[in-house]
């Protein structure tokens, strides 16, 4: 181990270690309160780990089992259509196995909730018309249901990510399997599939975390997981203690989630991308045409059709000035929140980026690497996290601090410490395709911070917008710790959301829950142009 | 034996007719290159032999059974054919061993272990039995890829540009190992190329391909001494075509350098006289001469790369610098028209 220490650069140093405290100190602390904290409430934690973690951890495990199961069945069913098939509506396939991802969990949910509720309009069709009574044959709040309604949000993860693996493999490993004597079948199952195992995990763990993560899809469902029992111990049973003791267990296994992805999907490396061209091999035949549309036309159905009918038509019937005016102050609050938000975290990850590039060490960008922890931790965790240690500190400097403007300090800082890998891997991926013989020469004749805003910044523009709009839609969407943080009067969507949601008032939910879903819309347009101009200048 | 036989294969993509009725045989243990600019239909003929394409019209035969026809095609698994590529396709998940281990599926075990041993040692390779392909250098995996080929049993191998991603110097090597390799196991082979030079050192015969057509079929030195265009010939042969005049009154193809009497060539509009290297001589002779304007003088080593001109006729040689002795920048060179061939456009 060798860290670049001489003076050079000492302003960049001092950056990335002040960046790395502010984000990993609360977990650290966290963790140390956890541990040594045992005694504090101990009524509440008995009566928690009698009655609480049991059903939370079963409950937990068995829905980020089937979560993962089912979309890892889709995503790599439509990727295979969509890469290695001669499905004929491949482009419609393809779109609506990105789509879903501009619902958030929790408006997906209460879509479904609602959908499902004895009075909904489709329930009383269904036993009017026919007699039949859905909710005979469909439980909508057991652990298949939530975790196909997560899988139909999530799946798209894994489409994706094998979709790149599939394309990447190119076609010549495939044809030489085959000369050497293996079925179209065989081949697919021995090289194909193995060949995508660092992708199948790399998008399995995103499916972990964003389900160990989920807060409002959950709660909608009145389905305990971690993440609502910290919400619970927190504002129901006032115990923060116990808060920070559940978290630290998550911790434990988002920590999990992330090393394995780590280990798992180092030989993606490996595996050169061919640049041979890429002709789908597998001819469908008539009965695998009519499954493949079957399932096209599912996907539709259940993530295009009925999420806008439901949302429209309970927008429908309140949809006036008056509630749009309503919905207002909740409006601004959300996107000021989310541009503040996106503003901090695009200004020091370029900082970040930046100073790393000046050092040049493999152990300085492990050390700003580390900055971006925080996409693994759930939210609420993050907010006991910097509530925690944030407070002690503020208890400490006195009570000259106005209780609202510190809550939203430590919000804007914990939306950071979740979001900054967006940002970091925009900004960083624009910082790796300009030459380093670049720098050198800019060296020569400028100091750093001339270099940082006349020649790093201009360059790497694209990056910094892209991920600034990415980070500012993520914040949006939030839900646990803005819920958790939020200081008084400043009630976002999302909050508003929870709230109406968890009095089942779905018509008043479905507006800002309109809204939210349209930021999404445009975070996946930001993508796909951001995704085609990458391929463009390559 | 024929271990392939084309005959009339037509392949067409989107009514565009890729390959235009092709015909080749190829024996037992024969290395056939084929040759061409890109975009000339080498890697769909490679496609069309291997099963991954089917064809338009024509047929293609194996060891006697028909693989290829215009309303059948045999898949690829059961034709016994190898493919080698550019970008050596080796398993990246799967160790040497295992890589070659592939190719010898429902063989016994025994056979297994020792049939990896003897091709890693024919390209001596033992030592990274159980190194992964991205622990090897590029060489090293193409010659994995080529002991996968030959362990399979194949007896017809298609290399498509096999050796592109490799410097010069190693190219060299590995083309006589590849050559030596196939002659022993008496293994035919298809071996696309776009550098003559490749061609010459591998094949036994050489097929140019232009436009999705065969243009000539032959042995190297027969394709060098007698292409049978100006394609041909600037493909691979001396760059020196001058154009030839047919005189009516002396019957005789003329140029401002000599005239070759020959019966006059129907068809073709334009003629051309094409100059192999040994047709053009330094040293004193009866032959006619002229003298040549020295352009420019580029020392390759071993040899004297020299642009001249007469009249209005460019042409460029090479020869060895002690042969060449040019005088007030002018050089005497000797024409022996015999060796001179007369070919259509």
């Amino acid at each position: 181990m060798k860290f670049n220490t001489n003076k050079q650069f000492a302003f960049q140093k001092i950056f990335i270690l002040a960046v790395c405290t502010v984000v990993i100190l609360p977990f650290l602390a966290l963790l140390f309160r956890a541990i040594f904290g045992l005694d504090s409430d101990p009524s509440v934690w008995i009566h928690v780990t009698r009655n609480v973690i049991p059903n939370i951890l079963s409950n937990t495990f068995s829905l980020a089992l089937y979560t993962s199961l089912f979309s890892i069945l889709m995503g790599t069913y439509s990727a295979w259509l969509v890469t290695l098939s001669d499905f004929k509506y491949k482009k419609i396939l393809h779109i609506c196995s990105i789509l879903p991802l501009i619902y958030p969990l929790y408006v997906m949910s209460f879509i479904y909730v609602g959908l499902f509720e004895y009075s909904a309009p489709t329930m009383t069709f269904f036993r009017n018309e026919w007699g039949i009574n859905l909710k005979q044959f469909i439980d909508i709040k057991s652990v298949t249901s939530i975790s196909l309604i997560f899988s139909l949000c999530l799946h798209p993860y894994v489409y994706l990510l094998l979709k790149q693996a599939f394309e990447g493999q190119g076609d010549h490993l495939f044809k030489v399997s085959r000369s050497l004597g293996y079925t179209k079948v065989e081949s697919f199952l021995k090289i194909t599939l193995p060949l995508a195992k660092p992708w199948i995990f790399g998008s399995l763990a995103i499916i972990l975390m964003e389900t160990l993560a989920d807060f409002g899809g959950v709660s909608v469902f009145n389905f305990d997981t971690f993440t609502t029992a910290i919400y619970e111990s927190w504002t129901g049973m006032f115990s923060f203690i116990t808060a920070t003791k559940l978290s630290a267990i998550l911790i434990f296994f988002a920590l999990l989630v992330l090393g394995a992805e780590a280990k798992l999907t180092s030989k993606q490396k490996f595996f050169i991308k061919s640049k041979s061209g890429f002709v789908a091999p597998f001819e469908l035949s008539q009965l695998f045409k009519s499954m493949a549309l079957i399932w096209l036309l599912l996907l539709i159905v259940t993530t295009i059709f009925i999420p806008s009918y439901q949302l429209f038509s309970w927008c429908k019937d309140n949809l006036d000035l008056q509630s749009l005016l309503n919905n207002y102050p909740y409006f601004y609050n959300t996107v000021r929140l989310a541009f503040i938000t996106a503003l901090v975290t695009t200004i020091v990850t370029t900082l970040l980026a930046s100073s790393s590039r000046f050092l040049k060490s493999v152990n300085w960008e492990r050390l700003t690497k580390l900055t971006t922890l925080g996409y693994a931790i759930p939210g609420s965790i993050i907010a006991v996290a910097v509530f925690g240690l944030f407070t002690k500190i503020k208890i400490s400097l006195g009570d000259f601090i106005n209780q609202n403007s510190f809550l939203y300090f430590i919000l804007v800082v914990g939306l950071m410490t979740r979001f900054l890998s967006i940002s970091y891997k925009n900004i960083f991926s624009s910082f790796k395709r300009i030459s380093p013989n670049l720098d050198k020469a800019a060296a020569l004749l400028a100091k750093p911070s001339v270099i940082i805003f006349k020649i790093h910044i201009p360059l790497i523009k694209s990056g910094i917008i892209s991920g600034f709009l990415m980070v500012l839609i993520e914040v949006m969407k939030e839900m646990p710790m803005t819920l958790m943080l939020r200081p008084f009067g400043k009630d976002t969507l999302s909050v508003k959301i929870y709230e109406f949601t968890s009095e089942g008032d779905w018509e008043r939910a479905a507006i800002p829950a309109l809204l939210i879903v349209l930021a999404g819309f445009i975070s996946i347009v930001i993508m796909t142009v951001v995704e085609k101009i990458g391929s463009k200048t390559k | 034996m024929n271990i392939l036989q084309v005959s009339n294969l037509i392949h067409k993509y989107d009514k565009e007719t890729i390959l235009n009725d092709m015909n080749f045989t190829l024996k037992k243990g024969e290395i056939l290159c084929v040759l061409g600019p890109s975009g000339c239909g080498k890697t769909t003929l490679l496609n069309c032999i291997s099963g991954f394409v089917d064809i338009t019209g024509g047929k293609i035969t194996c060891k006697e059974q028909v693989v290829s026809e215009s309303n059948f095609t045999m898949p690829p698994e059961k034709r016994n054919v190898s493919l080698v590529f550019q970008d050596y396709a080796l398993f990246p998940h799967m160790s040497v061993k295992k890589n070659i281990q592939f190719a010898l599926r429902n063989k016994p075990k025994n056979y297994q272990e020792e049939k990896i041993v003897e091709v890693l040692k024919m390209v001596g390779l033992l030592e990274k039995i159980k190194n992964y392909p991205h622990e090897l250098s590029g060489g090293e995996q193409q010659r994995v890829a080529i002991a996968r080929s030959i362990a399979s049993g194949n007896d017809l191998l298609l290399l498509d540009e096999p050796f592109s991603n490799l410097d010069p110097n190693l190219r060299q090597e590995l083309r006589s190992e590849l050559r030596n390799l196939l002659k022993k196991n008496e293994i035919s082979a298809i071996f696309i190329t776009h550098d003559q030079y490749e061609a010459f050192d591998m094949a036994d015969r050489i097929a140019v391909l232009n436009k999705g057509k065969i243009e000539q079929i032959d042995s190297p030195r027969e394709l060098y001494q007698n292409p049978k265009n100006t394609f041909v010939a600037n493909f691979l042969g001396s760059k020196n075509l001058i154009k030839a005049i047919y005189d009516e009154n002396t019957s005789a193809y003329t140029c401002p350098l000599f005239s070759i009497p020959r019966e006059r060539i129907e068809m073709s509009e334009e003629v051309y006289f094409y100059l192999p290297n040994d047709a053009i001589q330094l040293k004193e002779s009866d032959f006619i001469n002229h003298d040549f304007e020295v352009l420019g003088e580029h020392f390759r080593g071993d040899n004297l790369e020299l642009e001249i001109k007469f009249r209005d006729i460019e042409m460029s040689i090479s020869r060895p610098a002690y042969a060449v002795n040019i005088r007030d920048k002018l050089l005497k060179l000797y024409f022996n028209t015999d060796l001179i061939k007369i070919i259509p456009v």
